[in-house]
């Protein structure tokens, strides 16, 4: 399915301070921010009343739910990030600080740029991985968002 | 802020600046129960694309994880937050337009479990009002479920009201 590269604890420490992956560009179209708004009940008209918003609101149009361009961060992962060899399931730990910088038009495509802040074993079989992460805007200068994200990997159980 | 705050949220209380001042370090609001069921949580895992076992596979989540079934996605929890304030968090006069700013310290400390309720706890932190024409805000924020002591979910969120300054009292 996946063409992920897996990297055992060892590699992936060694890419502290280092660029981990860009990932592919995802559409922030209006047809998933409208699902988005039903889903997270958020219908405010900045999202889903194009004539309103270009009415009302310097941005042209609708624009994207921050915590949907937020939330874009796991498939974006997938893309440009490594593997975590014997990785059993990953959990969103949290974030120290996340900013919304810039507001994502309906329509544009968004990715994630993700460095290597931090690696640690929080506990035995739990590898608590932190990211520097942006997501850029096609065609603009100034990211959507930057954020300090903290995933945590749960270890299968080694044979032993 | 918009229709959805006025119209569903009949009940929150609309306050001026000073009014609002004097709520720093309060609780201002806890907002009604939200179910977040598994026709919930597969909608979030379509529209954002993350279909982990954990969130949509409830014979394998109860096979291989240790919450006996399927969890909400992190990101679902925060994102109801705007949903959760809609409903408790008091508008200042005039209603200004309100942008979400971004967030500190998110933590999720308990997962949340498919067909639980979750609510909102929203203490007013801070008020700035250096900056013409905005107001910011950080408002400390827990999500709890039902019948659980431990919160889903704390964090510290940053708002900025659009203020009309003539206008608005």
């Amino acid at each position: 399915m996946s063409a992920r590269e897996q990297v055992t604890l060892d590699e992936l420490t060694r890419r502290v301070g280092l660029e981990l992956g860009v990932s592919d560009w995802i559409a922030l179209d209006q047809a998933r921010i409208d699902a988005f708004a039903e889903v997270g009940i958020d219908h405010q008209f900045i999202h889903v009343d194009p004539a309103r918003a270009a009415a009302e609101t310097p941005f042209g149009g609708t624009i994207a739910h921050g915590f949907l361009t937020l939330a874009m961060l796991v498939p974006m992962g997938e893309t440009a990030l490594p593997e975590l060899a014997g990785r059993a399931m990953g959990i969103n730990y949290g974030f120290d600080k996340l900013r919304f910088l810039a507001p994502v038009r309906a329509g544009r495509r968004v990715r994630g740029r993700f460095r290597l802040a931090e690696v640690s074993e929080r506990q035995p079989q739990q590898i608590l991985v932190r990211y520097d992460v942006t997501v850029e805007i096609e065609g603009e200068e100034k990211p959507a968002l930057a954020a300090e994200w903290l995933a945590l990997s749960v270890m299968k159980e080694k044979q032993s | 802020m918009s229709e959805t705050a006025t119209n569903e949220a009949t009940k929150v209380r609309v306050l001026t600046r000073p009014e609002m001042r004097e709520l720093i370090g309060k609780v201002i609001g806890i907002s009604p129960w939200i179910l977040v069921d598994q026709a919930r949580i597969d909608g979030f895992a379509d529209v954002t694309e993350d279909h982990q076992f954990l969130h949509v596979d409830p014979e394998r989540a109860a096979a291989e994880a240790p919450f006996g079934g399927t969890i909400a996605h992190g990101f679902l929890t925060l994102s109801l937050l705007v949903r959760m304030a809609n409903l408790c968090a008091p508008l200042l006069v005039g209603n200004p337009p309100i942008i979400n700013f971004g967030l500190d310290k998110i933590r999720w400390l308990t997962p949340v479990k498919s067909g639980q309720r979750i609510r909102g706890r929203f203490t007013l932190a801070e008020m700035n009002e250096k900056t013409p024409g905005r107001i910011l805000f950080r408002h400390s924020v827990s999500v709890e479920i039902e019948g659980e002591d431990r919160a889903a979910m704390v964090a510290h969120w940053l708002t900025a009201a659009l203020m009309d300054d003539e206008a608005t009292p």
